[in-house]
Parts: structure tokens; sequence; C-alpha cells
């Protein structure tokens, strides 16, 4: 057991422990095949090639807009899953959970913002969070991994953070608007 | 525009056209034609990176893309069919990323977006995916691929009502290269109806 600010208490026993809560597939029928999405260019001024967007300033904080409401809190064995979510419901702030994040957790908080139980439990638990461009319309995707920005880590630290080829992380640093 | 460069056009035209009407042979050879001639053709590259993932080629496919991207960074549907060509490799965090990278330069590329959704359905983000599909939508309800994708998201929520207008949504806006997807759709809409009643 350790102690950390805020009062929290937590012990993240093991990512897929049982007890992990799935949603089961409820359909008619066989899962209908895949429908990938391609686009064929036809010619030239065809394809998507927008201009450079202006640089971004906004904060890329994925939780900038939360709530400062606060929560008292004290579960036992409970499923990662479900607290992320209440805590993210609390703090009025959108979230996608990975279905690799699974785990069960003790946890107390006494009196904290939402949004700082949830980064705390975040931070405990090992998750991080892969957040789009700072306007984008979707939510930020929760992973397990250590959080790094996708917009000034290296080729290196992307190939490391989000699984992906270093000749992928190169073509993303490379195809970062020049200032 | 030279008479080489004219000549280049027409047979990359001729091969857009036979790859539209499913002439995938006729189309290979336009394009690899276009790309013997100039290498960087990135629209060549790309298409022929689309015909060789439909054709489950994806090692070349995966390289001629990657070309593309990297000849044409900025190009939001190059990205986005790289994405979705490692989607199908089963690379699901490089098609994020792919697809991510695809929506920072155009955030509304609706291609993106639905490859996206088609990403939160599968790790069953349903209320994110059909947040994603029904924006899509709203700008454009001719996205076949957005409606088919609804239908499979309202489909888990037991929104079996929902599931049924989209499915038949996707069988009206759908061309005639998905028609064996259409196919399927009437036969899941038939076991939807019996459900309902």
């Amino acid at each position: 057991m350790r102690r950390r600010p805020l009062a929290l208490m937590l012990v993240v026993v093991a990512a897929g422990l049982s007890g992990c809560w799935r949603t089961q597939p409820v359909t008619v029928g066989p899962p209908l095949p895949d429908l990938p999405v391609y686009e064929i260019a036809s010619g030239g001024d065809t394809l998507a090639i927008v201009p450079l967007p202006p640089l971004q300033r906004a904060s890329r904080d994925p939780f900038a807009g939360a709530s400062n409401r606060r929560v008292t809190l004290t579960t036992q064995n409970a499923d990662l899953r479900t607290l992320v979510l209440w805590l993210a419901q609390q703090a009025e702030v959108s979230l996608v959970l990975s279905q690799d994040v699974n785990a069960r957790v003790n946890v107390a908080f006494h009196d904290v913002r939402a949004v700082d139980a949830l980064r705390a439990l975040m931070a405990d638990a090992g998750l991080s969070v892969l957040v789009g461009d700072a306007q984008a319309p979707w939510p930020p995707v929760v992973f397990y991994q250590l959080a790094v920005n996708i917009n000034t880590a290296s080729a290196e630290a992307i190939a490391a953070r989000f699984g992906v080829s270093l000749e992928m992380g190169k073509f993303i640093v490379e195809s970062r608007p020049r200032p | 525009m030279d008479a080489r460069e004219a000549s280049l056009s027409q047979i990359f035209a001729a091969g857009v056209a036979a790859h539209r009407a499913g002439d995938l042979a006729t189309a290979r050879g336009a394009y690899e034609r276009v790309l013997a001639t100039d290498p960087n053709h990135v629209d060549a590259l790309n298409n022929m990176g689309v015909l060789l993932s439909s054709t489950r080629e994806f090692d070349r496919a995966e390289t001629l893309l990657r070309r593309a991207v990297s000849l044409s960074p900025r190009n939001a549907g190059a990205w986005n069919n790289l994405g979705t060509a490692l989607a199908q490799r089963g690379q699901a965090s490089n098609a994020i990323a792919a697809f991510q990278h695809a929506l920072g330069i155009d955030p509304l590329h609706p291609s993106a977006r639905v490859s996206l959704a088609q990403q939160y359905l599968a790790v069953g983000a349903l209320k994110e995916s059909r947040a994603l599909l029904e924006a899509v939508l709203a700008s454009d309800a001719s996205v076949a691929e957005a409606h088919y994708a609804l239908g499979q998201v309202l489909e888990l929520e037991r929104d079996w009502a929902g599931a049924i207008r989209s499915y038949n949504a996707f069988v009206r806006t759908a061309p005639g290269r998905l028609a064996g997807h259409v196919e399927h759709v009437r036969r899941r809409v038939e076991a939807l109806s019996e459900r309902v009643r």
C-alpha cells in the first residue's frame, strides 16, 4: 500500500484479472463482413488535400474542460473500467476506454475534485490518454502505457508509446506542420 | 501539359475508370504503366495501394501507401487509406494513429471519421462510434459505409428498428462495388424484421 496526495490509496492488482466487465455482442446473426473505407484518387485535385491549419494553441489536456465537482469514495476490489467511467462522468469529461483496460482496484478518495481523482487513478493504474487534434469532435482514447504527446514526441517515443513501427513514427514526425 | 503528360493522364484516367468499374486487371495495368513512367505519381501510388489491398496483397499495398503519404504528407485521403490497410492487417494501433493523423489534417474528412468509428465499434465503444457516424451522415447522408457501420452499432445496442433503418439506407446508397455487402445486409434486415415482429 502506498500513500499518495489527494488521500488516494490505490492498488492495481493486475491487468486482465478475473471479473473484468465486457459487453457481450447481441446480434441476430454472425458479424457482417468488414467494410474497409478506401478512397480512389481520380487525379490531381480529387484527393482531399487541405491547406495547413493554423497552429493549435489550445490546451491539449484532455481534461481541460472538466468540472470542479468533488467526490468522496471508498471502494475495495472495484472494477477499474467502471471507476474510470464514473469519475469521468462526475468530471464531465468524455473518454473511450480501450478493451485492454481491465483490473480490480481499491481506492479511497475524500473530498477531492473528480478530475484530480481520475488523473491519480489513471496514473497509478498505468493508463494514458491518446489525444487527437485539440478541436477534434471525438473523445480521447484511454490506453495502458505511458503518456506521450503525439504532436511533440520523437519517432522513437511514438513507436514505443503506441506500439507502432519506428517507420510509422518517423512518418508522423515528418508529417507535422513546419513552424 | 506536354504530350507525355497528357498520355500519362489518359492512362491514369483509364485506370481509375476501370478500377471504379471493378475491372482490377485493367486498372492494375494502367497504374503500373503510370508508375513505370513516374514512380512518384502520388495518385497512382495511392490507387495501386487500394487495389492491392482489395486483392489482399497487403505487403506491397502498405509499401505503396507509405510512399504516397511520404510524398504527399498533407493528403488526408492517403493517410486514411494507409490506416485502412493497416486495420485490415490487424494493426489496430497503427491504424488508429493513421486515422487520427488524417483527421489532424482534415477534421471533417468523412472516410477517416468512418474508419475511426469502425475502430471504436471494434473495441465496443458504441456511443462514441455512433456519435461520429451520425455526424458524418448529418453532413452527407450518401456515405454508404457510415450507414453500414451505424446499423452494426444500433444492432449491438439492440435498437432493432434503428438498425433496420440504417441497413436499408445502406442498401439504398451503396454503390455497385458493394453488391456483396448489400446481399449480406438484405439477409440481416430480414432476420432483424423477424426479431421485431
